[in-house]
């Protein structure tokens, strides 16, 4: 049997949000302005491949720029290139947030 | 000297250049610079995507540019994506293989657009590339090394600003040089896993499959994880998937996932190649357009602008296409008139000429106003980069119902009218929310609703409610659609259509400036696939209409008419039936009169008037009686006659209008003639309502399913019918029962 991640079912559950800081970041997490470096993919997001294509590889790093006006969906700098996603993908893609 | 090969049945071809880029690269400037308006438009068989061809003068001979749809990779995941596939692989019917790939980059960003002309050259095509947007490279001070890169690529490449019609002869010199020499892109050495995994493939694939492929095109199927490349190649659905099963886990034992190989290894690759060839001075950062969008994008202004602009886009189509359609209205008139005084002597042939073609015609062109100038904005919005914008602001409103942000231009032009704002629907991607604002579009209040409101809320809301109720149901109308459309929308998304949804990923290009010629190029073609597509079917079913309308006649019909009318004028005033002729023969009004009553009766023995009082039981629950069913059954092809049709069948003529007040006291006037609500108006209010809702919500326009034919297929144009003509059924019968009962 495969052994549980309890800080993911946690995550899930949104049990951890007092302390969203200890456990990983999404690009969903971020604030305007930040600057983070792209992780790895949660293995649900559908959109992987399209993704990459686009530029956003793990190892890149990414400036979340703003979110639309109703919160949904965002916009990235992702070198030099504007790119948006929805959260509900970005919430799949971890991240490793630089401090400017 | 004319680049001109011998095909294999013998006869001399144009040599073809295929233009492949990502979108967002200039690429329709480039192609429109080189071909000028010696363009070709129509659609790859089987599929709607566009396909547009030209012939460039290059060198002193010609060249065919095949513009294929803009993508940013190969891996196949839309329609448009498949059609550039088999178009670079020479699998679409009736088109060669190009024999040169014209890649279009964009200098400011080459990393990421290389990705696909690596896929390309993975293909053995030869290529030239054009670096596109040179100008603002250079403003922006990203400094490369052409002459470095050319030989690192070992390709010609050319710097060019598409926009300002800079480096094109250059780029044209290059084409014709290249097509000569067929040079190649120097194709990456791929990992030992990879070779292993390929190998691993082969040895799994049947010989005959196993000759027909080459090493690049067992490689894409591994790297997509598409076995249906493999199937294609004569392998059987086993053997293709344990083939795939078998490489993917020889990628795996070598350290990649098979899911995102080709990304790591193909960028990690072009990094090497390209990074010493590139100089910035400055950090990349995207340019001037972050400050404009401080504004556009912002919270309150943007959404601001965005109401603003999108006024400004419906005002257009909605009002300024007024006068055009009102001159081709008259100018229809004007042929009528004149053909028909021509042709009197043969009434069949008058008919059909004026009210069977010359409709027809004017049925087609009266789109065009409202076509052509919904197309200039959309290019604008489009090649502004203002588009991908308003898809941002607007996304929110639409994902919870399948729908996306780019659903937003194309649903508010539907509110004018659903021929334009279908085809407005090319602007999304995504083939399934593509479908789904297709099938809702219909649903939006359009122009031709709104005489049908305008006379039945005169007539009956507005003398019993005043002005105040009148003005909110004309409203509250216009919303019925929409309420009713939005869960449509849910459904089809969550219950009916099978295809994945595509992830919104939605890239916010720099701003530009459009280019006149783009526009009006694009205005151009898209009005000519409309004529030449939807146009002969709509033209098809004014005649079928025509036919339904005036066919059987009889001219005894005509005899009896006038007997009755002048039996009717004997004993009103107490004439002898000779006095009674004779005052007919005098007076034009009374002639006029007995003209209307004379087709009255036409139309009530005519196919289309048979047929509505055959089907008038299935209006019953709605309270509509057999004239106001013809009214409906004659409005399916476009609802708008339905004021012509009550004219005549109430003998008023034809040419009434939504405001005419003899039209509303003669429907106020009608009661029922027989059965148990004998002497009882017809038209009470839930019955007003019933029909106002049912023409807002039914599928009542010939031309709207001959677009979402075009668009789609016709399968989805009779599920668009069905289901908003069954919609609109029900929803009439619920209102006059529930209302009755009040």
């Amino acid at each position: 049997m495969k052994p549980v991640d309890f800080a993911y079912v946690k995550l899930k559950l949104g049990l951890n949000k007092h302390k969203r800081r200890h456990v990983l970041k999404t690009l969903n997490d971020l604030i305007a302005g930040q600057t983070a470096k792209i992780g790895s993919y949660k293995p649900t997001l559908t959109a992987a491949r399209r993704l990459m294509e686009l530029g956003l590889m793990p190892g890149v790093t990414v400036r979340f720029i703003k979110s639309a006006p109703m919160g949904d969906p965002i916009a990235l700098d992702v070198e030099g290139r504007q790119l948006s996603l929805r959260r509900e993908d970005a919430a799949q893609i971890f991240v490793q947030p630089v401090s400017n | 000297m004319s680049y001109s090969a011998k095909s294999d049945s013998g006869d001399v071809r144009l040599r073809r250049v295929a233009l492949i880029g990502n979108p967002n690269t200039g690429k329709s400037t480039l192609f429109n610079c080189l071909t000028g308006m010696r363009q070709k438009v129509g659609n790859y068989p089987g599929v709607t995507v566009q396909k547009k061809t030209g012939i460039a003068l290059i060198g002193s001979g010609k060249v065919e540019i095949h513009d294929l749809p803009g993508t940013y990779s190969l891996a196949a995941a839309s329609p448009d994506e498949r059609v550039v596939v088999d178009a670079l692989r020479g699998e679409v019917e009736n088109l060669d293989r190009p024999d040169l790939a014209l890649c279009i980059v964009d200098a400011t960003n080459l990393q990421r657009n290389l990705f696909l002309a690596y896929q390309i050259g993975q293909l053995g095509l030869p290529m030239v590339l054009a670096l596109n947007y040179w100008d603002s490279a250079k403003k922006r001070q990203i400094e490369v090394d052409v002459e470095e890169l050319k030989k690192r690529l070992g390709i010609p490449i050319v710097p060019i600003s598409a926009s300002r019609a800079e480096g094109v002869a250059e780029l044209k010199v290059a084409i014709a040089e290249a097509l000569e020499e067929s040079p190649l892109l120097l194709t990456p050495i791929w990992p030992e896993t990879v070779s292993d995994a390929v190998e691993d493939a082969r040895g799994l694939l049947p010989q005959s499959c196993d000759e027909r492929m080459d090493d690049a095109s067992v490689m894409r199927g591994i790297f997509e994880g598409d076995d249906q490349i493999f199937i294609r190649a004569g392998a059987s659905a086993d053997e293709a998937h344990d083939a795939l099963e078998h490489s993917k886990k020889a990628l795996f034992k070598g350290g990649l996932n098979p899911a995102n190989a080709e990304a790591v290894l193909l960028f990690r690759h072009i990094k090497e190649i390209v990074e010493p060839c590139i100089n910035t001075s400055q950090s990349r950062r995207a340019d001037g357009s972050e400050s404009i969008d401080g504004l556009l994008t912002h919270r309150w202004w943007g959404l601001l602008a965005f109401l603003a602009l999108m006024y400004l886009v419906f005002q257009s189509v909605y009002s300024w296409a007024g006068p055009f359609m009102d001159l081709i209205e008259g100018g229809k008139g004007v042929v009528q008139e004149a053909l028909s005084n021509f042709l009197s002597p043969w009434p069949m042939i008058e008919s059909l000429v004026t009210d069977g073609i010359i409709e027809g015609v004017g049925a087609v062109v009266i789109f065009l106003p409202q076509i052509l100038i919904l197309f200039f904005f959309i290019t604008l919005l489009e090649d502004t980069g203002y588009m991908s914008r308003a898809a941002f602001l607007m996304d929110k409103l639409f994902s919870w119902c399948g729908l996306s942000g780019k659903s937003f231009v194309p649903l508010l032009s539907s509110y004018a009218c659903a021929i334009p704002g279908i085809m407005a629907t090319r602007t999304i991607q995504d083939p399934k929310a593509r479908l789904v604002t297709i099938l809702v579009a219909p649903f939006m209040s359009c122009s031709a609703r709104l005489p049908v409101y305008v006379l039945l809320i005169g007539a009956f809301i507005e003398p019993k409610y005043g002005a105040g109720i009148a003005g909110a149901t004309l409203f509250g109308m216009h919303f019925v659609g929409l309420i009713v459309a939005m869960p449509f929308a849910y459904l089809m998304n969550r219950f009916a259509l099978k295809t994945p949804p595509q992830p919104f990923l939605l890239e916010l290009p720099n701003y530009q400036i459009p280019k006149v010629r783009d526009v009006l190029i694009r205005m151009y073609n898209q009005g000519k696939e409309f004529v030449v597509n939807a146009g002969t079917v709509i033209f098809a079913i004014t005649i079928v209409i025509w036919a339904l309308l005036y066919f059987p006649r009889s001219e005894s019909i005509e005899l009896e008419v006038q007997d009755v009318f002048l039996e009717s004028l004997a004993s009103e005033h107490g004439w002898t039936a000779a006095e009674s002729r004779a005052e007919l023969d005098a007076s034009e009004d009374l002639q006029e009169a007995l003209e209307y009553q004379v087709s009255s009766a036409y139309i009530e023995q005519s196919f289309m008037g048979r047929i509505g009082k055959t089907v008038q039981p299935v209006f019953a629950g709605a309270g509509f009686d057999w004239k106001i069913t013809v009214g409906v059954i004659a409005s399916f092809p476009a609802r708008e006659v339905l004021i012509s049709t009550l004219g005549i069948i109430y003998s008023l003529g034809g040419d009434v209008d939504e405001e005419a007040g003899d039209l509303r006291e003669t429907m106020a006037g009608q009661t029922w003639s027989f059965g148990p609500k004998a002497g009882m108006p017809i038209f009470t209010i839930p019955v007003v309502i019933a029909i106002m809702v049912f023409f807002a919500l039914c599928q009542q326009c010939g031309a709207t399913l001959a677009i979402i034919a075009q668009e789609t297929s016709w399968k989805w144009a009779c599920v668009s019918f069905g289901f908003m003509t069954l919609l609109a059924w029900l929803a009439s019968i619920l209102i006059n029962q529930v209302g009755s009962m009040i």
